[in-house]
């Protein structure tokens, strides 16, 4: 680790939560990809490039987190929509409970409020 | 330009940049961009913007075709063969025998395959056929055949007579034997400094060949390879 770097970490850190965002966007409600691409586009820094989410939903899907089903549109051809899958929902459940550990032991260090041994 | 020629042209790029992947992973992630840019399209015609100006603004909010390409999460290495590509070179490399049924049969496999495209499997279908069993039998024959040309022509009368089979396989040379002497058949052979690299290059292209097609078996995409989505590793 160098100085300089740390733009470098975050990204990466980013690139490994990407999977996790998108689970959570589908929590509850079943999305099309266009629509689940450009709102997680439009998060400020999330991704570099839209087209890159493509390659994760098809990740997701093989993996069974995610499933797939086309459903008819009012406005053009039909569309492929995104839900969650019961796998998807305790991966998303894991994750949720891991993070918050983690994002609290790492404020306490980065405020800190752990030298004092408490 | 206009539009469906950006579009065309961004769709080419990215099927440039996609086409180590595996067949059916390429198709979905073409499907998916041209998803999107149709999408953002027909939502840029109902809003009634400018659409060239959308539509470059949209490929570009897609990002470059590299970079979609590199999130599929591998340089594709290419994957290990498995045992039906392994038995299919080794068929189709000495499987010629005297039946040949050994090289068909390598033929098959290596066209069943999903792991080849279908230039290196034409490739190894005709690099060459029988495999290196022809290569032996083109050899022996043209040797046997350069030595009786140079030493059967004493004492027979005027004939006709094959003398060997150029390298490469083209039609057998037939050559005018003069009667009773042997000199004459000796320059009916090819010089020698011209048939050694081009036996050589017509016995190790079938080689070189199974060397190829071994390392160019392409990953499935159902291989395990791919990054597991995981829980962080916390406690």
């Amino acid at each position: 680790m160098v100085a300089g770097d740390a733009t470098n970490q975050v990204a990466q850190m980013r690139r490994g939560v990407l999977p996790y965002c998108v689970l959570a966007m589908l929590r509850g409600s079943e999305q099309y990809g266009f629509e689940l691409v450009r709102t997680l586009g439009s998060i400020h820094g999330m991704v570099t490039g839209e087209g890159t989410i493509y390659p994760l939903l098809a990740r997701l899907r093989r993996q069974g987190l995610v499933g797939t089903f086309w459903r008819e549109s009012a406005s053009g051809p039909p569309r492929r929509y995104y839900r969650l899958t019961e796998t998807g929902e305790t991966a998303l459940i894991e994750f949720t409970a891991a993070w918050s550990q983690l994002r609290d032991s790492v404020d306490d260090l980065l405020r800190g409020e752990m030298k004092e041994g408490s | 330009m206009t539009d469906d020629k950006l579009v065309a042209a961004y769709l080419r790029r990215l099927r440039r940049a996609a086409r180590r992947l595996p067949r059916a992973q390429r198709q979905e992630l073409i499907d998916h961009i041209s998803e999107y840019i149709a999408e953002s399209r027909a939502a840029d015609a109902a809003s009634g913007a400018d659409t060239t100006a959308a539509l470059r603004n949209a490929l570009e909010r897609l990002g470059e075709p590299k970079d979609i390409v590199a999130a599929e999460g591998m340089s594709v290495p290419a994957g290990r063969p498995g045992g039906l590509e392994i038995a299919a070179v080794l068929l189709l490399l000495l499987g010629g025998g005297v039946v040949v049924v050994g090289w068909v049969v390598g033929v098959i496999l290596l066209w069943i395959s999903p792991r080849w495209r279908w230039p290196y499997k034409l490739l190894g279908t005709l690099v060459w056929p029988g495999g290196l069993v022809t290569v032996f039998l083109v050899l022996g024959y043209a040797l046997l055949g350069a030595s009786a040309g140079s030493c059967s022509g004493t004492g027979s009368g005027g004939g006709v007579e094959e003398v060997g089979v150029p390298v490469g396989g083209g039609a057998p040379v037939v050559h005018e034997l003069p009667s009773s002497t042997a000199a004459a058949c000796s320059r009916s052979v090819p010089p020698l400094w011209a048939s050694i690299p081009l036996t050589i290059a017509f016995a190790v292209a079938p080689v070189l060949v199974a060397v190829l097609l071994l390392r160019r078996t392409e990953r499935q995409a159902s291989d395990p390879a791919e990054p597991v989505v995981t829980g962080l590793a916390v406690q």
